[in-house]
Protein backbone atom coordinates (compact mmCIF):
# COMPACT_ATOMS: atom_id res chain seq x y z
CA UNK A 1 0.00 0.00 0.00
CA UNK A 2 1.19 3.55 -1.22
CA UNK A 3 1.05 6.80 0.47
CA UNK A 4 2.03 9.89 -1.36
CA UNK A 5 2.84 13.09 0.64
CA UNK A 6 3.95 16.49 -1.24
CA UNK A 7 6.34 18.56 0.34
CA UNK A 8 7.14 22.29 -0.51
CA UNK A 9 9.77 24.11 0.63
CA UNK A 10 10.22 27.37 1.14
CA UNK A 11 13.41 29.51 0.05
CA UNK A 12 13.77 29.97 4.00
CA UNK A 13 14.08 25.82 4.33
CA UNK A 14 10.68 25.99 5.84
CA UNK A 15 8.56 22.70 5.41
CA UNK A 16 4.72 23.22 3.99
CA UNK A 17 3.22 20.20 3.72
CA UNK A 18 0.02 19.47 1.03
CA UNK A 19 -2.62 17.09 -0.02
CA UNK A 20 -1.05 14.99 -3.14
CA UNK A 21 -3.56 15.55 -4.82
CA UNK A 22 -3.12 18.81 -6.21
CA UNK A 23 -2.92 17.59 -9.50
CA UNK A 24 -2.52 20.95 -11.04
CA UNK A 25 -0.10 22.38 -8.58
CA UNK A 26 2.24 19.03 -8.91
CA UNK A 27 2.14 18.78 -12.79
CA UNK A 28 3.49 22.08 -12.91
CA UNK A 29 6.59 21.22 -10.04
CA UNK A 30 7.02 18.23 -11.82
CA UNK A 31 7.60 19.98 -14.71
CA UNK A 32 9.69 22.51 -13.55
CA UNK A 33 12.30 21.02 -11.27
CA UNK B 1 -0.59 -4.23 10.06
CA UNK B 2 -0.75 -3.34 6.90
CA UNK B 3 2.76 -2.08 5.11
CA UNK B 4 2.60 0.97 4.63
CA UNK B 5 5.13 2.66 1.86
CA UNK B 6 4.98 6.44 1.98
CA UNK B 7 6.49 7.93 -0.99
CA UNK B 8 7.46 11.74 -0.79
CA UNK B 9 7.71 14.19 -3.10
CA UNK B 10 10.22 17.20 -2.00
CA UNK B 11 10.30 20.67 -4.37
CA UNK B 12 12.37 23.23 -3.12
CA UNK B 13 11.17 26.56 -4.09
CA UNK B 14 12.47 30.05 -4.68
CA UNK B 15 9.26 31.40 -2.88
CA UNK B 16 9.27 32.64 0.63
CA UNK B 17 7.60 31.03 3.36
CA UNK B 18 4.63 34.44 3.97
CA UNK B 19 3.85 33.99 -0.24
CA UNK B 20 3.86 30.28 0.07
CA UNK B 21 1.62 30.45 2.81
CA UNK B 22 -0.74 32.85 1.26
CA UNK B 23 -1.12 30.51 -1.83
CA UNK B 24 -1.45 27.46 0.58
CA UNK B 25 -3.90 29.73 2.54
CA UNK B 26 -6.12 30.51 -0.78
CA UNK B 27 -6.00 26.91 -1.83
CA UNK B 28 -6.78 25.44 1.27
CA UNK B 29 -10.27 27.44 1.65
CA UNK B 30 -10.90 25.62 -2.41
CA UNK B 31 -10.20 22.68 -1.05
CA UNK B 32 -7.01 22.63 -3.64
CA UNK B 33 -9.40 23.25 -6.41
CA UNK B 34 -10.05 27.04 -6.82
CA UNK B 35 -13.07 28.25 -9.13
CA UNK B 36 -12.51 30.62 -11.34
CA UNK B 37 -13.60 34.05 -10.70
CA UNK B 38 -15.82 36.25 -12.85
CA UNK B 39 -14.92 37.75 -16.45
CA UNK B 40 -15.78 41.10 -17.37
CA UNK B 41 -14.55 45.01 -17.56
CA UNK B 42 -13.86 46.55 -14.76
CA UNK B 43 -15.13 50.00 -15.96
CA UNK B 44 -18.33 48.44 -16.30
CA UNK B 45 -18.76 46.43 -13.43
CA UNK B 46 -17.00 46.42 -9.94
CA UNK B 47 -14.38 43.98 -8.52
CA UNK B 48 -17.13 43.04 -5.59
CA UNK B 49 -19.71 41.64 -8.89
CA UNK B 50 -16.78 40.16 -10.22
CA UNK B 51 -15.54 38.10 -7.25
CA UNK B 52 -18.67 36.22 -6.21
CA UNK B 53 -16.60 34.45 -3.02
CA UNK B 54 -16.87 36.99 -0.28
CA UNK B 55 -13.97 35.07 1.24
CA UNK B 56 -11.63 35.86 -1.76
CA UNK B 57 -12.39 39.40 -1.76
CA UNK B 58 -11.43 39.50 2.01
CA UNK B 59 -8.27 37.76 1.10
CA UNK B 60 -7.22 39.64 -1.56
CA UNK B 61 -7.50 43.28 -0.15
CA UNK B 62 -6.26 41.88 3.37
CA UNK B 63 -2.67 41.58 0.87
CA UNK B 64 -0.71 45.03 1.14
CA UNK B 65 0.57 45.82 -2.36
CA UNK B 66 3.89 44.77 -1.78
CA UNK B 67 2.59 41.03 -0.76
CA UNK B 68 0.45 41.28 -3.84
CA UNK B 69 3.36 41.74 -6.13
CA UNK B 70 5.14 38.74 -4.71
CA UNK B 71 2.15 36.64 -5.00
CA UNK B 72 1.79 37.59 -8.18
CA UNK B 73 5.19 36.27 -9.15
CA UNK B 74 4.44 33.22 -7.25
CA UNK B 75 1.17 32.26 -9.20
CA UNK B 76 2.63 32.89 -12.21
CA UNK B 77 5.92 30.59 -11.29
CA UNK B 78 3.28 28.30 -9.97
CA UNK B 79 1.01 28.81 -12.98
CA UNK B 80 -1.80 29.34 -10.80
CA UNK B 81 -4.28 31.37 -13.43
CA UNK B 82 -6.76 31.65 -11.00
CA UNK B 83 -5.35 33.57 -7.82
CA UNK B 84 -3.64 35.22 -10.54
CA UNK B 85 -6.41 36.84 -12.27
CA UNK B 86 -7.92 37.70 -8.50
CA UNK B 87 -4.35 39.16 -8.28
CA UNK B 88 -4.83 41.53 -11.48
CA UNK B 89 -8.08 42.36 -10.77
CA UNK B 90 -7.72 43.78 -7.31
CA UNK B 91 -4.67 45.93 -8.86
CA UNK B 92 -6.61 46.98 -12.08
CA UNK B 93 -9.96 48.13 -9.31
CA UNK B 94 -7.41 50.22 -8.00
CA UNK B 95 -6.68 51.98 -11.08
CA UNK B 96 -10.15 52.11 -12.63
CA UNK B 97 -12.13 55.26 -12.66
CA UNK B 98 -9.42 57.55 -11.96
CA UNK B 99 -7.87 59.99 -14.38
CA UNK B 100 -4.11 60.49 -14.79
CA UNK B 101 -3.72 63.31 -12.17
CA UNK B 102 -5.23 60.74 -9.32
CA UNK B 103 -2.50 58.30 -10.63
CA UNK B 104 0.32 60.27 -10.58
CA UNK B 105 -0.82 61.62 -7.09
CA UNK B 106 -1.09 58.11 -6.05
CA UNK B 107 1.79 56.67 -7.04
CA UNK B 108 3.70 59.67 -6.98
CA UNK B 109 4.38 59.64 -10.66
CA UNK B 110 5.66 62.84 -12.02
CA UNK B 111 3.39 64.15 -15.46
CA UNK B 112 5.34 65.57 -18.33
CA UNK B 113 4.16 68.64 -19.47
CA UNK B 114 6.25 68.40 -23.01
CA UNK B 115 3.65 67.27 -24.85
CA UNK B 116 5.43 65.77 -27.80
CA UNK B 117 6.34 63.47 -25.12
CA UNK B 118 2.81 62.52 -23.96
CA UNK B 119 2.19 62.41 -27.94
CA UNK B 120 4.62 59.97 -28.72
CA UNK B 121 3.65 58.32 -25.44
CA UNK B 122 -0.24 58.13 -26.75
CA UNK B 123 1.27 56.51 -30.05
CA UNK B 124 3.80 53.48 -28.76
CA UNK B 125 0.58 52.53 -26.25
CA UNK B 126 -2.07 52.53 -28.96
CA UNK B 127 -3.76 49.29 -28.24
CA UNK B 128 -4.63 50.75 -24.44
CA UNK B 129 -6.51 53.46 -26.26
CA UNK B 130 -8.29 50.96 -28.70
CA UNK B 131 -9.01 48.77 -25.52
CA UNK B 132 -10.72 51.88 -23.57
CA UNK B 133 -12.84 52.83 -26.46
CA UNK B 134 -13.96 49.30 -26.78
CA UNK B 135 -14.63 48.93 -23.26
CA UNK B 136 -16.63 52.42 -22.95
CA UNK B 137 -15.48 54.48 -19.64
Amino acid sequence: MNSERLTLISAEGENFYVPPDILELSEVLKGEF
Amino acid sequence: MPNVEEEIHLYALNLDSGTLSMILEYLKHHNYNPTRVGKGCLSKTSLEKLVEDEWDLEFIYGISEENLVKLMLGCQKLDLRDLLTLAYLRVASSLAGKDTGQLSQEYQVLLSKDSHYEETLKLSNEWILEEHNKYGN
